[in-house]
């Protein structure tokens, strides 16, 4: 401990070489997610935070929701949703395209119409861990 | 079944310990934690020191002392935290001890730590997935947990290093 300026003159090589591997390998793990993402099965629909409708992605099916503001209707095809037209200004629920993934959403804010596609098993929660 | 081994000279060190990473775990306890997948884990620094001073049993001694006694008095004791912290504090210091066995010439206490601090969170989170949610989805945390773990693993190396060169000259912790 005589002038240590940098805590790197602590460091071993093999303790670089390891700091740099944990390093990588937790941005790597980001590319887990991707690899995690599941197809889901079904989702469901809610309108002012109520539930309006479940829905299978597995046949194919045009539904119509009543917003707050007026009408948007979802197409489902080939296990995937999409909002094909709505009523809102923005359209930012249309411009989404299609979802297919276990937890995606679509939310069209003016029409407070939430859809989302249910995770296939186990909880919708995490736990907090002390 | 360990006890017998142990002179009463070192059953007053390992408590020393104990004592020392059960303070740091009640201390850190009551900080605000802004971000509740953070931790520091200045606890481990007793562990740390207990394997680099005693030995690998008594840093497990140590760890499992610490978690159950820590657990008990903050009020989580047979809580899924619990088994979550006791799960992966063993399996942290079991991979340190034998990091430090196999390569202690080269790896420093530095990288022991971080290594732990990496294997801990893994740990943690395997034990999560299979006792608590059992939904794949879980290891979306992996990176959220083992990034900040890289940063507090450097920073509890660092600490335990500078605590061990004062630590190693004292004679009262020669055996």
């Amino acid at each position: 401990m005589t002038g240590c300026t940098s805590i790197f003159f602590l460091l071993t090589r093999t303790d670089k070489i390891i700091l740099i591997a944990c390093l990588f390998a937790s941005l790597a793990s980001f590319g887990v997610r991707n690899w995690l993402q599941q197809e889901g099965t079904d989702a469901v629909v809610e309108v002012n935070g109520r539930l309006y409708a479940r829905v299978s992605l597995l046949q194919p099916d045009r539904i119509r929701v009543t917003g707050m503001q007026g009408e948007v209707c979802i197409q489902v095809e080939d296990g995937a949703l999409r909002v094909v037209s709505s009523t809102c200004r923005n359209k930012i629920c249309m411009q989404r395209g299609w979802i297919r993934h276990a937890g995606d959403m679509i939310v069209c804010a003016p029409n407070r119409v939430i859809i989302r596609i249910l995770p296939t098993s186990g909880h919708p929660f995490d736990m907090i861990t002390g | 079944m360990l006890m017998p081994f142990f002179s009463a000279r070192k059953i007053a060190q390992l408590a020393l310990l104990t004592g020392f990473g059960l303070i740091l775990f009640i201390f850190e306890n009551m900080l605000p934690r802004p971000l509740p997948w953070i931790k520091l884990g200045t606890a481990q620094i007793a562990s740390l020191l207990a394997l680099y001073l005693a030995g690998w049993r008594e840093a497990l001694l140590v760890t499992v002392a610490r978690v159950v006694l820590g657990s008990l008095i903050i009020g989580v004791l047979a809580a899924p935290t619990f088994y979550l912290s006791l799960g992966a504090g063993l399996t942290a210091i079991l991979a340190m001890s034998l990091l430090q066995a196999l390569w202690g010439d080269r790896i420093s206490i530095i990288g022991v730590s971080l290594c732990g601090a990496m294997i801990h969170n893994i740990a943690q989170l395997i034990l999560a997935y299979w006792l608590v949610v059992q939904s794949r989805q879980i290891f979306y945390l992996l990176p959220l947990l083992t990034l900040p773990a890289v940063f507090t693993g450097l920073v509890i190396g660092l600490c335990s290093y500078f605590l061990l060169e004062r630590a190693k000259p004292l004679a009262w912790f020669k055996s």
